[in-house]
């Protein structure tokens, strides 16, 4: 009987071993039973290793990776209203929010009125009656001044209850999503307030995917539940319009085009 | 440029805080850190936690990396020492036995059936050894890294690394010896 080395073996199946130890190694793997054994242990379970499939991230937990890290080490918020620290802390991680006051036309399913739109189906031009063509941020006495103008405005929007129809394969959208005609920025602004109110009168949870992936860096952006979402088309870019912020309060309204990329002026 | 220069790049630019350098560093890495937690906790949720984990301090820490090392064995040692700690954690709670909704083969990659099986098989018998040698075996024999890169990242002597590596394929091979039928497998004390 002689002494089995068998870390000696296991080096050598390993490929470890080079020279003299590995001659003597071999020998043993021929000669003695146990060392072969030992050799064919290591084999197998390196090659059953080698050969077995790696796990991967599948692409909704890609998004929610890299969502809850860039989150995490975001830098800190600046002071001001809960509104603009959120657009200020998604301007600063995209450069690329712009909220459109005026020449907006939004694509959907909304009837057509009077105010100068068309229905986008047909891929028509919009007609949109704006005089302005200037992106500038979109603050509250904007907004409040645009709710006033648009008051007369009788948007008849349809709310989509439930986001199974609309979500992509990797995609989950809010469950309150309103796709609208060509429209000004006046009948926006009504039509968030719909949404908002909608909202607020929601008897059900409104249970939003955590993660809404228009991108890594769109999804910065959104920090808050997302409340509500109007599919738009800015200028020609197709863009969307988030509610977030709270239930109680859902004033926020981040507007980003669908590739991240500030909408054209 | 080639691939450790184009990470050492990245590391240096991360550390001053340059998210768009992180986020390519996390696009470079992640699937690399999320299969190496999967061997080190077969379930899918702390996988992920890990995975998260691991890129947070890689961003915290940043600016601690010296570029001694490739950034990918960093990457590895704050993956393995996470995944070890989240181990740990889970043994003092006497949480140590399978999860209850650990993961069930993915049988919708396209994958023939038999290579699912195996998988199954092998993370199985993975989780069974002691955390130590499973991350050995598992950055030697899945990840492929040398026996040096290991002891790096484990932060133990070569000798140390082979020791678990041989005792815990040694483990293995009687879990999976059954898997694929192997000539002699009958261990004699032979003379």
């Amino acid at each position: 009987m002689h002494d089995h080395d068998l870390d000696l073996i296991a080096e050598h199946a390993s490929g470890l071993l080079t020279g003299t130890d590995e001659s003597r190694a071999a020998e043993l793997v021929r000669t003695c039973e146990t060392c072969a054994v030992e050799f064919a242990d290591h084999t197998h379970v390196r090659t059953l290793l080698a050969s077995a499939p790696a796990p991967t991230l599948s692409e909704f937990e890609r998004t929610r990776l890299r969502r809850s890290v860039l989150d995490a080490v975001a830098p800190p918020k600046p002071a001001g209203a809960p509104w603009q620290r959120r657009f200020l802390a998604a301007a600063g991680a995209v450069a690329a929010i712009f909220v459109v006051v005026a020449g907006i036309g939004i694509v959907g399913q909304m009837s057509g009125g009077d105010d100068g739109f068309t229905l986008a189906d047909g891929g028509e031009s919009a007609d949109t009656t704006a005089a302005a063509e200037a992106l500038v941020p979109f603050d509250q006495s904007t907004r409040d001044a645009l709710g006033e103008q648009a008051a007369d405005e009788d948007a008849d929007l349809q709310f989509e209850e439930s986001a199974d129809d609309a979500a992509t394969a990797t995609t989950a959208m809010p469950q309150l999503l309103v796709e609208v005609g060509e429209i000004d920025a006046a009948v926006l602004d009504s039509v968030l307030a719909e949404l908002s109110a909608a909202v607020m009168d929601a008897s059900e949870p409104l249970v939003v995917e955590e993660a809404v992936a228009f991108g890594a860096t769109c999804a910065l952006a959104v920090e808050d539940e997302i409340l509500g979402l109007v599919l738009a088309t800015v200028d020609g870019v197709s863009s969307q319009v988030f509610l977030t912020g709270d239930r109680t309060e859902p004033t926020v309204v981040i507007l980003l085009s669908s590739d991240c990329s500030p909408p054209a002026p | 440029m080639n691939e450790p220069d184009r990470d050492r790049d990245l590391m240096a630019r991360a550390a001053t805080g340059d998210r768009a350098a992180f986020t390519e560093l996390m696009d470079r890495h992640e699937d690399m850190v999320f299969a190496v937690a999967m061997r080190m906790m077969r379930d899918r949720e702390a996988a992920f936690d890990a995975t998260q984990e691991t890129f947070l301090t890689l961003f915290r820490k940043a600016d601690r990396y010296s570029g001694e090392s490739a950034v990918s064995t960093w990457l590895y040692r704050v993956a393995t020492n996470t995944c070890l700690d989240l181990l740990r954690k889970q043994k003092r709670r006497r949480t140590e036995a399978l999860p209850d909704h650990h993961d069930q083969p993915d049988r919708s990659a396209g994958e023939p059936l038999e290579s699912v099986e195996v998988r199954g098989d092998i993370e199985a018998a993975l989780s069974s050894i002691p955390h130590d040698f499973r991350a050995a075996v598992v950055l030697s024999d899945i990840e492929g890294l040398s026996i040096a890169e290991i002891g790096v990242i484990l932060g133990v002597p070569d000798g140390t690394v082979k020791s678990r590596v041989f005792r815990g394929r040694r483990l293995l091979a009687e879990k999976l010896g059954n898997l694929v039928e192997q000539p002699g497998r009958q261990r004699t004390d032979d003379a």
